[in-house]
């Protein structure tokens, strides 16, 4: 039988990538009073989903990237269900290919994110494209998807940084 | 009984993925279709962060106002000649406008025409701003409880910068003029041929539909038209730069980037919805 405490304590942790992903959500919406930045503006969650799917898919899941991508549709007043979509495959495509990346050191991981986040860029231009009826330029979603990937060993450390505050992996999830 | 509830949560897990990708993609079919119980939990959810995002944007704009204290430090010579020229131009100007001002009065009863109506007006804070490829829109601190409504004009001290397209209680969205769905009915001040100001979600905007396309020139100012009653008449909101692809492009006057207050024009154009007393007025008549 655990202590309320210890369950207490479990159920922060099993919320707080969650709960990360949302901060970053809200920081890439503050305005930043500088010009032209903002066309640019890192998609920082695609990092997040990124890492907690390699890390700690334990701690989320489908619904926790559904979820934030609902949260970042609101936050930006694009179409609801957009980043919802994306996140989802994000998580779906990331989660395969985690036993990969495991134990291998930073630059293969930096390196993987390079190869998902342009695709998962251009597949919400492609989807904003056919939801507006017209192409919309893609010449600032590929300068977004350079920035994202520049700033993703920013977004892990800090991420690492909550990581180790976390308790273990649990057997089961290992085993997944 | 058992059984059956473990096999559907089974199933349910089993098929998360596509449950919730087929959510997302539905989610956006009713959200194209101005699904009102899909703008509803929007608007709650931004009523619920603008307080959040209110705070998480004060340390930036701090920074910013440190930032230009020192640089407002280092050209106040510079600066101080500069208004000293502005003002002795300006003051040419107010006599200008003085003497316009009552020149039109006196036109005015002349010909007495009808009183433009005055705008009322909120002011608040951008507490979120998306500037992005896909929308351009600012989240905004006031909402229905303080008077803002869809369709009103935002404004800055320099000119317009959106209108507000979805209302919660205590934030709105703002529709800037450079998103792909802003459609703005504008004249030119100099020649006063009517045109659309349409966003693309670039930096600049396009001017479509232009009574007369041969007139225009590089540098020309654009006012809001007023056409349809749901804007004011009047109100600046940029200048026509350059010429490419068959069309003009516009510079807005504001960039939207650089703005933490906002103005929401109030403006209720008398006889185009008649009052519940006009009304019964009417009512009388017939």
């Amino acid at each position: 039988m655990e202590s309320p405490f210890r369950r207490l304590r479990g159920a922060i942790a099993g919320a707080m990538p969650f709960l990360i992903a949302v901060v970053l959500a809200m920081l890439i919406s503050v305005p930043l009073q500088v010009p032209h930045v903002g066309a640019i503006a890192p998609y920082l969650t695609l990092a997040a989903v990124y890492y907690w799917a390699v890390f700690r898919p334990d701690l989320f899941g489908y619904g926790a990237a559904f979820c934030l991508g609902l949260f970042t549709d609101i936050m930006t007043g694009a179409p609801l269900g957009l980043g919802a979509l994306v996140l989802v495959a994000v998580l779906a495509v990331s989660v395969t290919q985690r036993r990969f990346f495991l134990g291998k050191p930073f630059h293969i991981l930096w390196w993987g994110f390079a190869l998902i986040a342009p695709v998962a860029m251009v597949l919400t231009w492609l989807l904003a494209s056919i939801y507006s009826g017209m192409f919309l330029p893609i010449g600032p979603v590929l300068l977004q998807a350079v920035v994202t990937v520049a700033l993703f060993p920013a977004v892990a450390w800090v991420l690492g940084r909550c990581h180790a505050l976390l308790p273990r992996v649990p057997a089961s999830a290992k085993a997944g | 009984m058992i059984k059956l509830t473990l096999s559907f949560r089974g199933l349910v897990q089993r098929f998360s993925l596509p449950i919730l990708i087929g959510a997302a993609i539905g989610l956006m079919l009713l959200n194209r279709v101005d699904n009102p119980v899909v703008s509803r939990a929007r608007t709650q959810v931004a009523d619920a962060i603008a307080p959040v995002m209110d705070v998480l944007s004060r340390p930036v704009v701090a920074v910013q106002s440190g930032v230009d204290y020192v640089d407002h430090f280092f050209s106040v010579f510079e600066e101080n000649a500069r208004l000293r020229e502005d003002n002795d131009r300006l003051m040419h100007w107010q006599a200008v406008a003085r003497r316009l001002g009552s020149e039109n009065e006196e036109f005015r009863t002349l010909l007495s025409t009808v009183a433009e109506p005055r705008n009322a007006f909120v002011t608040a804070r951008v507490v979120g701003m998306s500037s992005g490829t896909f929308v351009r829109t600012a989240l905004i601190s006031a909402g229905a409880g303080d008077g803002v409504a869809v369709g009103q004009a935002v404004v800055t001290a320099q000119g317009m910068i959106g209108r507000i397209v979805e209302v919660g209680n205590r934030s709105a969205r703002v529709l800037l003029l450079t998103d792909l769905n802003s459609h703005i009915p504008v004249v030119m001040e100099r020649t006063r041929d009517a045109a659309v100001l349409s966003g693309d979600n670039t930096d600049l905007l396009r001017l479509l539909y232009v009574t007369d396309a041969m007139t225009v020139q590089s540098g020309d100012r654009l006012v809001t038209s007023g056409e349809g009653g749901m804007l004011p008449p009047g109100l600046p909101v940029g200048q026509v730069t350059a010429f490419e692809d068959g069309i003009w492009r516009v510079q807005p006057l504001v960039d939207p980037s650089r703005v933490e207050y906002v103005r929401i024009l109030d403006y209720a154009l008398p006889g185009l919805l008649p009052t519940t007393h006009e009304a019964g007025a009417l009512d009388e008549l017939w």
